[in-house]
């Protein structure tokens, strides 16, 4: 597969070798995790933007449906439905903390995020003052809203680096593999 | 539809409330106008499929649609490009179930029919036993290639071999198209594939939003606003700006803030003078005067443009974007949104990337403006279902009896009026739409 340059995908060999994580560091990890999914779900993002790192990148990048085979990019490396940095983000979380005419989310979408086959590893990015850890997981994210019986689905795979300094881990980067080439949602008025 | 609205007399009845300013709110999610729109709008007119930016190499191509109807846009060894229909001639199955990327040929999985990138049908398995040594003219059984215009590198198709030239279709719009794919002398590019979600909303909504809805943004974009992404004072800045129709399309036209060359790098517009007439060239200020966004607009039935800015800090300047739209009809009441951001071919590279992100903040499925506006379309087309949609007609007056006149001495074909909020557009394009479906 063509690796864009713009963020780095970890592929399957890179991601196999993330053995040996202690399971205290696993635990705490996934606790994290779940804190930082539970805050989205809450919509409070006051709370939620204070576990991001001032180098924060997020990516979500537009799939597209390839032939198999050919090695052709399955991702686009500069068409994303999410593409921020921590400027974006601050835009992104004002909006959703200050303004009273948030329309798509009102009423407030009920959104659940699931969590599973997680594996991490710690990388040599860190230094003295700070660990990175790779996560990489699947992701299902079941939005329902209003009295709609239907709910939106979305199916991907995570790949975080955490970064652990002396107060705690917090969030340095997110790419979000969709499996999905068109998004079956009328908007994404959620974070993925 | 019942039976007083079906067939001609009932657009015979649509027509006259189209012609007074109202709009039936049922056609928004009707299978009986849905099923005329597919037969005697899209396979009658001149879609857009894409940018030649897309394909740039012999052997690329790219997988789009008219409707329910798929074409290959490929760019073939000769360097041509084309618009196959995606269908083998021999059972109909596609030849190409990808979105796209480079191939010497198209290979129908079913009996393994092969065609080449331009089309032709290159490889019948056992042809000479089973068809005979003369009785097969594979010449005569390429894939099927519908019309295709390239206009400064925006490519139509048009499924009808009788509808007129797609110069005779766009008129005096192309005066206006050019002021964007012109701006630059390298023409425009996109950045990547375009993004591609589905809603409960009618297409008709996307368009008529983007070529004549100045009015909306105030409210429905307020939180864009306050957030930061819009950086200006208020969003009643279309109140003031231009609207304009010109043959099959619209647009609208804003004041750009008070920022060096509009936002853009200057080198983008270098030597525009050779490429835009002086008329053209006022819109971006050369005769001295304001310099204008060519901000948002459409050509019909279902093309449309924003040219919008966005800033990517809070407080942070406005950088301009470009995005460019299909609202695809898939259903009743149902779209799917393919979305295009451009940039200038030759633009800084920096800038390339800060106006995608501009456009990746602001439009999309995830934007911080778009997001609300599919939520209000969303709504009107659940509504257009009921019955009750069959008693109301909805309200597009405005600026019929307000006074407003066209401009005496805009420089540009078409009818120019001295503000964007007026519904204008709006009721050209159903009147189009109307005058269609009565054909």
């Amino acid at each position: 597969m063509l690796m864009p340059k713009r963020y780095h995908i970890y592929e399957e060999d890179e991601i196999v070798s993330l053995a040996g994580t202690t399971a205290d560091n696993r635990v705490r990890i996934e606790e994290f995790l779940s804190h930082e999914s539970a805050l989205l779900s809450m919509h409070n993002y006051a709370a939620w933007a204070d576990l991001l790192t001032d180098d924060i990148t997020y990516i979500v990048p537009r799939r597209v449906s390839r032939k198999r085979g050919r090695g052709e990019a399955e991702f686009e490396e500069l068409m994303a439905h999410f593409d921020d940095n921590a400027a974006t983000m601050a835009i992104r979380i004002k909006r959703l903390c200050e303004s009273t005419a948030l329309w798509a989310e009102d009423p407030l979408s009920r959104v659940r995020y699931h969590h599973s086959n997680m594996r991490m590893r710690q990388l040599e990015s860190g230094n003295d003052n700070a660990n990175e850890w790779l996560v990489v997981y699947n992701l299902l994210i079941v939005r329902n809203r209003g009295d709609q019986p239907d709910s939106d689905l979305l199916s991907a795979q995570r790949q975080d680096v955490l970064r652990e300094t002396s107060t705690g881990f917090s969030l340095a980067k997110r790419l979000v593999l969709l499996d999905h080439a068109v998004i079956g949602a009328h908007n994404l008025s959620f974070f993925v | 539809m019942d039976a007083k609205v079906d067939g001609v007399d009932g657009f015979e009845a649509i027509r006259q409330q189209v012609e007074n300013g109202f709009m039936p709110l049922h056609v928004y999610n009707d299978q009986q106008v849905f099923d005329a729109e597919l037969r005697k709008i899209f396979a009658k007119t001149w879609n857009f499929l894409g940018h030649e930016s897309e394909i740039p190499q012999p052997g690329d191509y790219v997988t789009r649609f008219i409707g329910p109807d798929s074409f290959i846009v490929s760019r073939a060894e000769d360097g041509q490009i084309r618009a196959l229909f995606n269908a083998c001639t021999h059972r109909g199955m596609q030849v190409c179930n990808n979105e796209g990327g480079n191939t010497q040929e198209f290979l129908c999985p079913y009996h393994g029919w092969v065609y080449d990138s331009a089309g032709e049908l290159r490889g019948v398995p056992h042809q000479r036993d089973i068809y005979g040594a003369e009785g097969f003219d594979r010449s005569q059984n390429g894939l099927i290639n519908i019309r295709l215009a390239n206009f400064d590198g925006m490519l139509f198709g048009c499924m009808d071999p009788e509808a007129e030239s797609f110069e005779e279709y766009l008129g005096d719009f192309a005066w206006y198209l050019q002021l964007i794919t012109r701006r630059s002398g390298a023409g425009l590019k996109v950045m990547g594939a375009p993004q591609r979600w589905v809603a409960n909303a009618d297409w008709k909504l996307g368009y008529d939003n983007f070529v004549g809805d100045g009015y909306h943004t105030i409210v429905s974009h307020q939180s864009a606003l306050e957030g930061g992404a819009l950086p200006f004072e208020g969003a009643e800045f279309l109140k003031y700006g231009i609207q304009i129709n010109a043959g099959k399309g619209g647009l609208g036209l804003a004041e750009v803030p008070p920022v060096e060359g509009g936002g853009w790098p200057a080198e983008i517009f270098a030597g525009i003078e050779q490429r835009l007439t002086p008329e053209q060239g006022l819109i971006y200020g050369m005769g001295g005067g304001p310099v204008y966004l060519p901000g948002h607009g459409g050509l019909f039935p279902n093309f449309s443009f924003l040219n919008a800015a966005s800033a990517l800090e809070i407080g942070g300047p406005p950088i301009p974007y470009l995005t460019f739209r299909v609202w695809r009809p898939i259903a009743p009441g149902r779209v799917e949104i393919w979305s295009w951001c451009l940039v200038e071919a030759d633009g800084p590279p920096e800038f390339q990337e800060a106006s995608y992100r501009g456009y990746a903040l602001s439009f999309g499925a995830s934007g911080v403006l778009e997001q609300d506006d599919t939520e209000n379309w969303t709504s009107i087309s659940l509504v257009a279902k009921g019955q009750m949609a069959h008693q109301l007609a909805l309200n597009y007056t405005m600026g019929m009896k307000s006074g407003v006149e066209p401009l005496a001495d805009w420089p540009g074909p078409g009818t120019a009026y001295p503000t964007d909020y007026l519904e204008e557009n709006s009721r050209k394009f159903y009147q189009q739409w109307i005058t269609y479906l009565m054909a």
